[in-house]
């Protein structure tokens, strides 16, 4: 390797890490940022960027959630449940990107998505969920870190939920990155799930849904083992980090920094699509 | 005294379930990463210019070679693997806990993850 592919190499790292603690903390997964940095700043083709990003995905998702888990935050049952849509939404997503997006197509599609969720993040419609009875099969509970009380809940709208995991297995199979864009509001404002337990949820599902369009794009080969392996490990690094500290960060005081990122990828993808760079 | 936590609303432990799932994800991430660096590692050392993942039947026998991109391609594969024995994880519990409806919805979820390893096979 020469000194300038190093220095490629370490700037894909730091960007991974700041990536994984990112998905960490939001519920979203590094994959909003991990795709636009790669294809626009390093100008890697869009489906070896896409492959890396899944890979980013799934182990954000395993570090996060056995954090997660340990806190028994995540409510294992609904994410299985609403796994049986999104796993079938990726598996024609990757189906999707892999035979008939162009690499424009999908900068279009992302930046769709980026604009979508700058705009989630500063209307933030959060639905503050009352104490339930919490008596059905989906029922959980968790103890909430910052009251110390537990936090009962029951979950409502079951099948919309599975419709709208479908919809967000497919983002996530075309784009490669996860799904919890959609899981997370879908989860707190339809099926009334507190929103810890959302973030915690959807970070616990979206592993299983990478997975899903993952061995479809290695089949494809897709995958650049020495890129692949350099985005996993700093992802990982920057998830552990983020979920260990999710509960002493008051993830809204970042949240304007947030944005201002997730503009500036979309900000990537337009000066990409014009030419400029 | 710890028994089958049928009413686990009440506890404060971490059921068994969260147990289990935490600790199947930590060592497959884990074991994947690891796996992925020791490859970096003899990739820079060796100075390769694979820039191709190796697919599924040739891991070995390239692992075996000294191919350092055998090797990440294994992390990968671990990685990849991870979630689905997560997957099976769940059937198991649930199926220790008599839980058929959600043994049931497992077994859906296993079997359209399997059938995604069969469309990228036979594409």
């Amino acid at each position: 390797m020469s000194l300038l592919d190093i220095l490629v190499f370490a700037g894909i790292f730091l960007f991974s890490l700041f990536a994984g603690a990112f998905g960490a903390l939001m519920g979203l997964g590094g994959g909003l940022i991990i795709v636009p940095v790669l294809i626009v700043l390093f100008h890697i083709d869009k489906n070896i960027a896409v492959a890396a990003s899944i890979v980013a995905v799934i182990a954000t998702s395993c570090a996060g959630a056995s954090v997660y888990c340990s806190k028994g935050q995540v409510n294992i049952k609904l994410g299985i449940l609403l796994e049986t849509g999104t796993v079938v939404g990726a598996i024609i997503g990757a189906l999707i990107t892999v035979f008939i997006l162009p690499p424009a197509g999908l900068m279009i599609i992302f930046i769709c998505v980026l604009l979508y969720a700058a705009a989630y993040m500063y209307l933030r419609p959060e639905r503050v969920i009352p104490p339930g009875r919490a008596k059905g099969r989906l029922c959980h509970n968790y103890r909430d870190e910052k009251s110390g009380k537990r936090v009962k809940y029951e979950v409502t709208n079951v099948k919309g939920g599975i419709l709208a995991g479908f919809f967000a297995g497919n983002l996530s199979g075309m784009l490669g990155v996860g799904g919890g864009l959609v899981q997370v509001p879908v989860m707190n404002g339809w099926m009334k799930v507190p929103i810890k337990a959302a973030i915690a949820s959807s970070n616990f599902m979206i592993g299983v849904t990478a997975v899903a369009s993952a061995y479809i794009y290695y089949t494809n080969d897709w995958f650049n083992p020495v890129l692949t392996a350099i985005v996993a490990t700093g992802v990982f690094i920057g998830a552990r980090g983020g979920s260990t500290v999710s509960s002493q960060i008051d993830a809204k005081k970042l949240r304007s920094v947030f944005i201002l990122v997730i503009l500036a990828m979309a900000a990537l993808f337009v000066v990409r699509l014009m030419g400029l760079y | 005294m710890v028994s089958a936590d049928s009413g686990n609303v009440k506890r404060r432990k971490i059921t068994k379930l969260d147990n289990r799932t935490k600790w199947i994800l930590l060592i497959g991430v884990l074991a994947s990463v690891g796996i992925m660096l020791f490859g970096l590692v003899i990739y820079t050392a060796t100075g390769s210019t694979d820039t191709k993942a190796v697919q599924l039947g040739d891991i070995l026998p390239g692992i075996l070679r000294g191919s350092p991109v055998a090797l990440i391609s294994l992390g990968i594969i671990v990685l990849i693997a991870t979630p689905f024995l997560r997957v099976v994880t769940v059937i198991f519990t649930m199926a220790e806990k008599r839980d058929t409806l959600f043994v049931i919805v497992g077994l859906t979820v296993a079997t359209i993850l399997l059938m995604s390893f069969l469309f990228a096979v036979f594409k």
